[in-house]
């Protein structure tokens, strides 16, 4: 594989431009959708997400200072847009963000996109249930199993913050499946 | 050092080791791009195939049709020529005009804009800008206003005109 530091300089060359973002796109679009997925949970929807995070990464490559990594830089993009998002659904709706959650979580069953069993059911309804944040750091953590430090890169929030953030979050899933 | 290379009797398919590295990694890939199994959610069929296409589309500008200008230019010239002179002739008053100033606005188009428009100013703010010696205090002091006049504006604007305990001169 390509080696961050050149394929952020061709992505800043126009003659190499077209041929590295491919490259890129093809190097992260599944990590980046199944990240967005788990926040917005709608297939469409993160078909969306995803083709907004590409297109925003493509018109601010210039302004990447190389600060933090090409792909926590994207990750946060990534989270951004589907949180933005998720802003615009709930105002399109007239409904505050935790009733989308519940009714996001809810559409799961009739999803043609959702494969899961009833245990896999429960556990994004808990999820849904989840302060914002809280959900964020569980889906890194459990899902994707990222390391505190590069979640704690994407979130610029310390590692404290969200081992804390990530403990509390299995004790509410937990007392939620227990409940349910 | 671990004899590793003695299998006796065992063999392996003929250039099984040759790709063996590009099939773990291959599967390796795989899965850690995908999703867990255990997590419920799915793409339709060739979603990440067909993904790349989807965005260049998204992202090449649309062609928009260019209406040439160029050909009817000099007609818009003419007609644009034609146009001016007769609105030169039409509206400018040739035989000259007495030039508008606040002297030659009627009062009562004065007071008809303090009226109607919206100067967003109380009559006590209003009167706030006007000098005091323009007031001419002594013109309403020395006005004579008859008492009917007086009682009249009293029984428009207060509303009890008996809490004033007017005195009333029966003659």
């Amino acid at each position: 594989m390509i080696a961050e530091e050149t394929l952020v300089k061709q992505l800043k060359q126009k003659d190499t431009q077209a041929k590295a973002f491919e490259m890129l796109i093809n190097t992260y679009k599944e990590r980046l959708y199944w990240h967005i997925r788990r926040i917005v949970l709608d297939h469409d929807d993160a078909d969306d997400v995803l083709q907004n995070t590409f297109i925003k990464v493509y018109r601010s490559i210039d302004g990447f200072k190389g600060d933090s990594k090409l792909y926590s830089w994207m990750y946060r993009i990534a989270t951004n847009e589907s949180l933005t998002f998720l802003k615009q659904k709930s105002r399109k709706l007239g409904v505050n963000s935790e009733a989308l959650q519940e009714r996001m979580a809810n559409n799961l069953q009739a999803d043609v996109y959702f494969e899961g069993d009833e245990i896999q059911y429960q556990l994004q309804q808990a999820i849904a249930t989840l302060p914002e944040k809280q959900k964020l750091v569980f889906n890194m953590k459990y899902f994707e199993e990222l390391k505190y430090e590069e979640i704690s890169e994407i979130l610029e929030t310390s590692v404290g913050g969200l081992k804390a953030s990530y403990h509390l979050a299995v004790k509410k899933i937990e007392s939620y499946l227990k409940e349910n | 050092m671990k004899d590793w290379k003695k299998h006796k009797g065992f063999k392996t398919p003929e250039g099984y080791f040759d790709s063996l590295t590009d099939r773990i990694l291959e599967k390796v890939g795989k899965e850690s791009q995908s999703a867990p199994e255990n997590e419920g959610f799915s793409t339709p069929d060739n979603y990440f195939e067909s993904f790349n296409d989807k965005l260049k589309a998204r992202m090449e500008p649309k062609e928009t049709k260019v209406v040439q200008l160029r050909s009817y230019r000099r007609y818009w010239v003419a007609a644009a020529s034609i146009a001016a002179i007769f609105l030169l002739v039409v509206v400018i008053p040739w035989g000259g005009t007495e030039e508008s100033s606040f002297d030659t606005l009627a009062s009562a188009e004065i007071e008809a804009y303090l009226d109607e428009g919206d100067l967003g100013l109380s009559s006590y703010e209003l009167a706030e800008f006007i000098a005091e010696d323009a007031l001419q205090e002594d013109a309403i002091m020395e006005m004579n206003i008859e008492d009917e006049n007086i009682m009249e504006y009293l029984d428009d604007t207060i509303d009890d005109i008996d809490e004033l305990n007017l005195d009333y001169d029966e003659e």
